[in-house]
This record gives C-alpha cells, sequence and structure tokens, in this order.
C-alpha cells in the first residue's frame, strides 16, 4: 500500500500528527475498512443466494426491499438487530454469550490474513497458510460451546455433530493445501500468489494439483457447513442445530460468521488455485492508463480486488448450485466418504504433485 | 367357508348391505378363530384390517375385519360384549397391527384386552375421565367442557 | 420415565440421550411425537405418541344428519378429499341402496387419480425436504399447483372439496375443465422425467434411502401396511385391481410394485403410481369427452337418507387403504361411522423401523411411509 501510504506520512507530517497517533490510525482504518468490506460482501452474498436459490426453484426471491428486494438482507440484519436478545433460564449464561464470539471473532480476524491485492495485505504472515488453517478451526470451538452451554438436546447433537465433522475434512484439506505449499515452497500467500503468476493462466495450481482441488472444495463444502455436509445445522433433523436457543444479535453473529466463512474459504481456495488477485489476461488496465505512481496503484489495486472478487463469486456459485442440487448427506456416511475416498485421493494427490517438483518434470 | 362354520360355534350369520357376510362368534372364540383364519391354508388371511366397536348400549360389538389375498375377499368376525364387563382377549400374538385398534377401543370405549401390555389411551388425554365414543358418554372433566 | 442406566468398559454410567422430536417439529409432518432414546447417535427406542390431532370425527358423525356431515369428511385427510368424500358416499350409497350413474363414476375416479398425484407430489417434495434437498419441494409444488387450480376452478375449495353428493357429484365437468386437464396430463410425463432426473440416480439420494426401513412381506402384512408401503415390499394387493370399485375395472392401469421394502423402493413405488394415475385420467378425460350423461341420481334426496343395516366402502387412498364403515339404525343420523386409514397402522410400525437406526434416518423412514396425521388421529 505504499503507493497510499506515501501521501498518507506527507499529510500527517504536514498537519503535526504526533507519530503514535498516525501510526495507530493507520491500522484502525485499515481494519475497519477491511471488516466494513467484509460486512457488506456478505450481505451482498446473502442477498445473491436468496435470489440465485429462488432462479434455481422457479420463485422470485425477495422482491419487496428496495429495488427488487436488493435491500432486503441489510432489512433483516437491522430487525435482528432489535430482536430481543433471549437467554434459556437454565442456560449457562457466560458460556451462552462468549459461544457467538468464539465463532465470529476468528472468522473475522482470519480475513486479514488474506492479501486483496499485492499492496492490501493488513497482517504479513510467513506462515500464513498454516496460520490460516490453524485459525479455522477455532469456530468449531464455539458450535461446542453453544451446543453445551445452551441446555438444549438438539444443540448438544448438533455440537458433536460439528466435532465428528470437523475431524473428518480437515486432514484432507490439510493434504490438498500441503500441495500448494509443495508446489510454490512457501507457506506465505503473497509467494504463492506470485509463483502462480510466472507462466500467466497456466501456472495456476489448479492444473499440477488438479484433484487437490477436488479435494479442497468438497472440503471446504464441509467446512462452510453447505449442503450437502449441512450436518450439525440440518433444519430438518436438529432444527438448525446449534442456533437453535440463540436470537437476535447473538443469532446474527453466528449468521454472519458462516456466510463470512463461505466467503473466505473461496477466496482462499481461488487464492491457493486459481492464482489469487493476479489477472489470468495478459495485459493489465493499469499498464495502458499509467501515468502516476498514485494512479497506477490505485488501478492495479482495484483490478487486483476485483479478480480475486471475481474468482470468489465464480466459487460460491458453484457452492449455492450444490445446495439447490443436493440432499443432505448423513453423518456416519460422511465421515466413511472422508476418510475412504477423500483423504487418499488427496495424499496421492500430494505425491503426484512431489514428483513433479522434485522430478523437474513441472517445467514452469 | 363350511369348514369354518363346522369348527367354530358361529352364533349368527348376517348378511351386510354391501354383501359381505359378518359371523359372530362368541366372545371367548374370537382369538382361536382368527388364529385358524391366518394359519389354515384354506384361508390364509394376510391382514387383520381394522378392529371397530359399536356400543350397542346393553352390549358392546367388536368386529374384526380381516383380508385374503388367497379368496380375495375381506372375512368380517363379529363378537358381542356384555356392556357391564367388556373384558376379551387381545389379538396382538396373531396379528399386530391390533395393538394400535385395541388401545384406540380401549380409549375410546373402555373395553378391556387381556394380554396387550403398554395399553394406554391413544387418542385423548392421559387425564381424561370416561370414554367419548359410548353412547351415554358425557364429558366429566370441565376442562374440557367449552360449550352447554 | 427414567432414560435406561447402563456402565461402560471404564465403569463410567452411561445413559441414554432422551429426546422428545415432535409436536413442533418441522419434518413430522404435523403433530406427532416420537419420544426417542438415543445412543450417541444410534436410536435405541421409539414411541410414537398421537393423538394431537384428534378432532373426534367418529363422535361428530353421531350427532349430525349424514348430508350434514358429509362436508366434514375432508378433513379425515385433509390431502386428499376426493377419497375420504367417495369412502363416505359409496359407504351411504351402498347402505341405501343409491344408483350412481355411469358419468358420475367417472367423474369420481378422473378426480380421486387427479387429487392422487397431489397428494403423490406433495409427498415428493416434503420427503426430499426431509433428506435436505431444497428444491424438490418447489418442483413437486409447481405442478400441484396446477391441479390445485382445476379443482378450485371446479369446486371452489383448494383442500375441502365437498363435491360429491349421495348419488353423484354436485357439478358436471364442462369443456373448458376438461382441456384444462388434458393439457395438464400432456405436460406431468415430462415433469415426472424432471423429478426423476434430479433424483432417481442422484447418489447422495441414493445413500440416504436404498437399504433403509427395509419393510419385509411378513412384517408388512403383519401390521396391517396397505397402500404404495406394502406394494413396495413385494405384493401387488392393489384394491383398485382386486376389488375393482366405481370403474376401475373399465380402465386399463398397472399395479406398480418393488421388491426391496426400503425407502428408495417406496419412492420408486410412488413416482411409478404417479404415471398410472396420469394414464387412467387421461383415459377417464377420453370418456368424459365422448360420452354423455347425468353427472348425479337427481332421484335421491340427499335429506331424505335413512337407511338401516351397516356397510362398508374401501377406497385406496393415496396413504392406504381407506375404508369407512357405516352402521345406521333407520334414523335420520348415522349411529356409528368408523374410519380405517392407512397412516394409522404406518405409524404404528416406527419402532421396528427405527430400532438401532442413525438419528437421521428418523427422518429419512418416517417420510418415506407417507404418514399424514390427520388420517391418523380423526
Amino acid at each position: 500500500m505504499e503507493f497510499v501510504i506515501q501521501p498518507y506520512v506527507e499529510f500527517m507530517i504536514e498537519h503535526k500528527i504526533p507519530y503514535v497517533l498516525a501510526f495507530s490510525m493507520w491500522y484502525v482504518l485499515e481494519f475497519l475498512l477491511i471488516s466494513v468490506f467484509l460486512l457488506i460482501a456478505v450481505l451482498i452474498f446473502i442477498l445473491a443466494e436468496r435470489k440465485l436459490l429462488a432462479l434455481f426453484t422457479v420463485r422470485k426471491g425477495p422482491n419487496r426491499v428496495g429495488l427488487g428486494g436488493c435491500l432486503q438482507t441489510v432489512a433483516d440484519a437491522i430487525k435482528l438487530l432489535f430482536k430481543e436478545d433471549l437467554v434459556p433460564e437454565k442456560a449457562d449464561r457466560f458460556l451462552f454469550g462468549l459461544a457467538p464470539i468464539v465463532v465470529f471473532a476468528p472468522v473475522m480476524f482470519v480475513w486479514t490474513l488474506l492479501p486483496f491485492s499485492m499492496s492490501i495485505l493488513p497482517v504479513k504472515s510467513d506462515v500464513g497458510v498454516l496460520f490460516f488453517m490453524a485459525v479455522m478451526l477455532i469456530p468449531v470451538m464455539g458450535i461446542l460451546i453453544a451446543g453445551f452451554a445452551s441446555r438444549n438436546k438438539y444443540s448438544l447433537l448438533a455440537s458433536f455433530r460439528a466435532v465428528v465433522q470437523l475431524i473428518s475434512y480437515e486432514i484432507p484439506m490439510m493434504f490438498a493445501s500441503l500441495a500448494v505449499v509443495v508446489l510454490s515452497g512457501s507457506m506465505s500467500f503473497i509467494d504463492i500468489v506470485t509463483e502462480q503468476y510466472k507462466y500467466g493462466l497456466l501456472s495456476w495450481y489448479v492444473f499440477p494439483s488438479f484433484l487437490g482441488f477436488l479435494v479442497f472444495f468438497i472440503a471446504s463444502l464441509a467446512s462452510m457447513n453447505r449442503t450437502p455436509f449441512d450436518l450439525h445445522e440440518a433444519e430438518s433433523e436438529l432444527i438448525s442445530g446449534h442456533t437453535v436457543e440463540y436470537s437476535g444479535m447473538k443469532f446474527a453473529m453466528f449468521y454472519m460468521a458462516e456466510y463470512a466463512a463461505a466467503f473466505i474459504i473461496c477466496a482462499f481456495a481461488s487464492i491457493m488455485f486459481l492464482g489469487g488477485y493476479m489477472s489470468p489476461l495478459p495485459i493489465s488496465l493499469a499498464d495502458l492508463f499509467a501515468k502516476s505512481e498514485l494512479l497506477y496503484g490505485i488501478v492495479l489495486t482495484c483490478e487486483q480486488i476485483f479478480w480475486l472478487v471475481l474468482k470468489t463469486c465464480l466459487l460460491l456459485f458453484v457452492v449455492i448450485w450444490i445446495r439447490a442440487t443436493l440432499p443432505r448427506m448423513r453423518t456416519d456416511k460422511f465421515a466413511e466418504f472422508s476418510w475412504k475416498y477423500l483423504l487418499p485421493i488427496s495424499v496421492v494427490n500430494l505425491l503426484i504433485v512431489c514428483i513433479i517438483k522434485l522430478g523437474g518434470l513441472y517445467v514452469f | 367357508m363350511e369348514n369354518f362354520t363346522e369348527k367354530f360355534n358361529i352364533i349368527d350369520k348376517i348378511e351386510q348391505k354391501d354383501g359381505s357376510i359378518k359371523y359372530v362368534l362368541p366372545k371367548n372364540e374370537v382369538k382361536n378363530c382368527i388364529f385358524h383364519l391366518k394359519n389354515s391354508a384354506e384361508f390364509s388371511a394376510d391382514m387383520l384390517l381394522s378392529i371397530r366397536a359399536v356400543d350397542w348400549v346393553e352390549k358392546i360389538e367388536l368386529v374384526y375385519l380381516l383380508y385374503s389375498s388367497k379368496l380375495n375377499d375381506f372375512i368380517t368376525i363379529s363378537t358381542m360384549l356384555e356392556a357391564s364387563n367388556p373384558v376379551t382377549d387381545s389379538v396382538i400374538s396373531v396379528f399386530k397391527s391390533a395393538a394400535f385398534d385395541e388401545c384406540e377401543i380401549f380409549d375410546l370405549f373402555g373395553v378391556g384386552f387381556d394380554g396387550h401390555e403398554g395399553m394406554k389411551r391413544l387418542l385423548m388425554p392421559e387425564f381424561y375421565v370416561g370414554n367419548p365414543l359410548l353412547k351415554n358418554a358425557c364429558c366429566k372433566d370441565e376442562r374440557l367442557v367449552w360449550n352447554d | 420415565m427414567l432414560a435406561a442406566k447402563t456402565k461402560d468398559w471404564f465403569g463410567m454410567t452411561k445413559e441414554l440421550l432422551k429426546i422428545n422430536i415432535g409436536l413442533q417439529h418441522p419434518s413430522t409432518h404435523g403433530v406427532l411425537r416420537l419420544i426417542t432414546e438415543l445412543d450417541g447417535e444410534t436410536v435405541k427406542s421409539v414411541e410414537p405418541v398421537i393423538g394431537y390431532l384428534h378432532r373426534g370425527m367418529e363422535k361428530l358423525a353421531e350427532s349430525r344428519t349424514y348430508l350434514q356431515y358429509l362436508p366434514m369428511v375432508d378433513r379425515v385427510d385433509y390431502l386428499s378429499g376426493f377419497f375420504c368424500q367417495e369412502a363416505f358416499c359409496s359407504a351411504v350409497e351402498k347402505l341405501s341402496d343409491i344408483e350412481v350413474p355411469e358419468r358420475a363414476k367417472y367423474i369420481r375416479c378422473l378426480l380421486m387419480e387427479l387429487n392422487r398425484i397431489t397428494s403423490h407430489l406433495l409427498w415428493l417434495g416434503t420427503y426430499l425436504m426431509d433428506l435436505g434437498a431444497s428444491s424438490p419441494i418447489f418442483y413437486a409444488f409447481r405442478e400441484r399447483e396446477m391441479i390445485l387450480r382445476i379443482f378450485e376452478n371446479l369446486t371452489g375449495q383448494r383442500m375441502m372439496y365437498n363435491f360429491h353428493v349421495f348419488g353423484g357429484v354436485k357439478r358436471d365437468l364442462s369443456a373448458e375443465i376438461l382441456d384444462e386437464i388434458e393439457k395438464f396430463l400432456e405436460i406431468f410425463p415430462e415433469k415426472i422425467k424432471e423429478y426423476e432426473s434430479i433424483l432417481t440416480d442422484n447418489p447422495i439420494f441414493l445413500s440416504r434411502t436404498k437399504g433403509l426401513g427395509i419393510l419385509t412381506k411378513n412384517v408388512a402384512l403383519n401390521y396391517s401396511i396397505t397402500g404404495a408401503n406394502l406394494r413396495a415390499s413385494g405384493l401387488n394387493t392393489d384394491f383398485r385391481k382386486q376389488k375393482p370399485y366405481l370403474v376401475y375395472d373399465k380402465l386399463d392401469f398397472e399395479v406398480s410394485t418393488e421388491t426391496a421394502g426400503d425407502c428408495y423402493a417406496r419412492y420408486l413405488v410412488r413416482i411409478a403410481e404417479m404415471k398410472q394415475s396420469q394414464r387412467i385420467a387421461a383415459q377417464c378425460v377420453d370418456y368424459l369427452k365422448n360420452n354423455s350423461g347425468e353427472f348425479k341420481n337427481s332421484s335421491v334426496n340427499p335429506l331424505a337418507i335413512k337407511p338401516q343395516g351397516e356397510a362398508s366402502s374401501f377406497v385406496e387412498a393415496p396413504r392406504g387403504l381407506m375404508i369407512c364403515t357405516v352402521t345406521a339404525d333407520g334414523s335420520e343420523k348415522p349411529y356409528r361411522v368408523k374410519w380405517r386409514t392407512g397412516s394409522f397402522y404406518s405409524v404404528q410400525i416406527l419402532p421396528e423401523l427405527l430400532k438401532d437406526r442413525n438419528f437421521a434416518d428418523i427422518m429419512a423412514i418416517f417420510g418415506s411411509l407417507d404418514v399424514i396425521l390427520s388420517e391418523v388421529d380423526r
């Protein structure tokens, strides 16, 4: 973000603002920008999902609030904000309040790990992939807490299912991401994306590790609690599981966290396998219209954000499509599926990738 | 049918309006009769379609409706119980489908079934007093009365 | 009732989780309550509790005349009103020797088969909903809506039709309605293909239904299961063929059976039944277009019905055999009316089918039996 930092620093010096204040303000602004971006993205995503599902099922979908229903999710969010916050009498009040935070906070945090463009990377980490995978496990803990704290047998069953599901999908997902790490030789997101840009479209890791991409995608469906693996939400069995007793803002936090996680995981997948923020086209707009350094930086950043969002949206479209098509799997069948099919395939994929890398067959 | 009429002490044969014949048996022979109808090669009744009760004020009539796919016909067996002491043998051991039917009759008519374990009120609430489908039934529970 | 306590290998006390599925649970299709004991996710015992929709249909009959009771019988099974109407009407017709004209019989047949399609479509949608697929219900309701529109045009009601009268039906089918029905019957086979293309070979659907909830022939007969559930177990007991009523002996159709007896077989049977219903309805429309006649026996005075004796009528309803027995004592009110319905016996079999199954299978198995609670409690 150097092209913005430069004028910002100059502005601060000009107005004689102390260094510490300017520095912390910069970070606050950056995080605010990113989290607001995520929240807006989630609102749009929920609306898009409802509209798309309506399209798949011959309906109109939300069409009353705003132009063509475009403000429906905003209205829903406001409604949830004003709802009474109910706590069951016999629930553990502390844990009951803690659970939504434990689910929501890691998701917001993980969002800052992802690079949106070459210059926007709030948290720079050399082990980004590992960090990402580790932090994305914490929401399941929150679900477990919610299940125990709300003193509801359905919630309890749902939280058990969430853990069973986690154990099943996490390992294949790790192996699939490991293949990318092997290919790029780095765990930093920036390195991974840069490696995938060397030879344009062809250097995307989806080609050498196609099986890995499939495994990752299927496992990520489970980690997003989407059909066919929405086992612990299962509204026809567990009456939407761990959120049964939640209302108002706490429910909204669960809901937002789930959709945000879906968005983030798809963004993660597009960074790992589909070249991230890099354009698949050989020419970029910034090269054509680069007059000043500032303009060049802004155009390039916008362009890169566009490509990342586009790739993410494509993946999300497939996710919604699958939701409209498939019935739910059974818990034990899913565990069987993960351990018997996903895990071996991801290991084989890792082997193939290693051979490509070591043998130098992978010419890129 | 001859074999059947000889074997059991049939009190009455009533031809019904839909053309079928209702065989009236004494109550202690009903279970054996249904067992025979199920297992004899002649009838081999597959299903006990329903048991219904009719309250004739001094007597309560139980009607067993069986179906035999071999004969492709319904067989109707009937028995009369004294209204003062309506108890008969359960036929669960012959046809399991009788379980709910007997519970229902117990609930709505107050007929007891010997050998039926887990007898309970099926349709009426547990706290309800009385048997609503009896002709002289009146609702004694004031919680359930909402008009005169 | 306390859940059974056992000790495991480490001497820890283990208790079964007692969970109350029901009344307001989204997939109990009404107000069934299942008291379930779970060991982990394995169902150890299930006890169905019914009676929450008990409206006293049988008692109500005793204080009403035959004509007054007629509008009520739709509510016995609110998803297949024409079948209940037919069962009650034909019982009264048998009792008082009322002749039904040929055209009225065809009209009744046609309406019943269309009603069977709506009922099966609703089952298909809600069943897939139970399994977690959200779209098929909208596809099924799209076609169901077409039939309900026709019914609404004809009878003024979408579900509680009150269209039968003793000795016929209330109105004749006009040429426009026959055209509408014909139009629907033409497009319907394609729509069935559409459902089948999403479901029949869907691996997840197969894994959720195949080999699950197996109802063997003997168990089914012992529990007096009828209808599509019985035909999925390898028996071809269809009372439309076995003991034809109305004009079913003149119509050409096949009884669809499967041998596996699992949830998938029940699904296949219902899909096949919809196809057969379409076939029957097409024949009825054909007859009604080319023949004219009386649509009701105008010599009947419905207020003056005072029969004597006892008569049963049986109808092959979408959820199994429906028998209505009317006992009459010569007065203007029935002495006793007994409804025998298929769902009542399907609920009874749940403990047997659900034992030692996975928790998620409760909905898969219960849904496949196609139970309607209004029919169970009456």
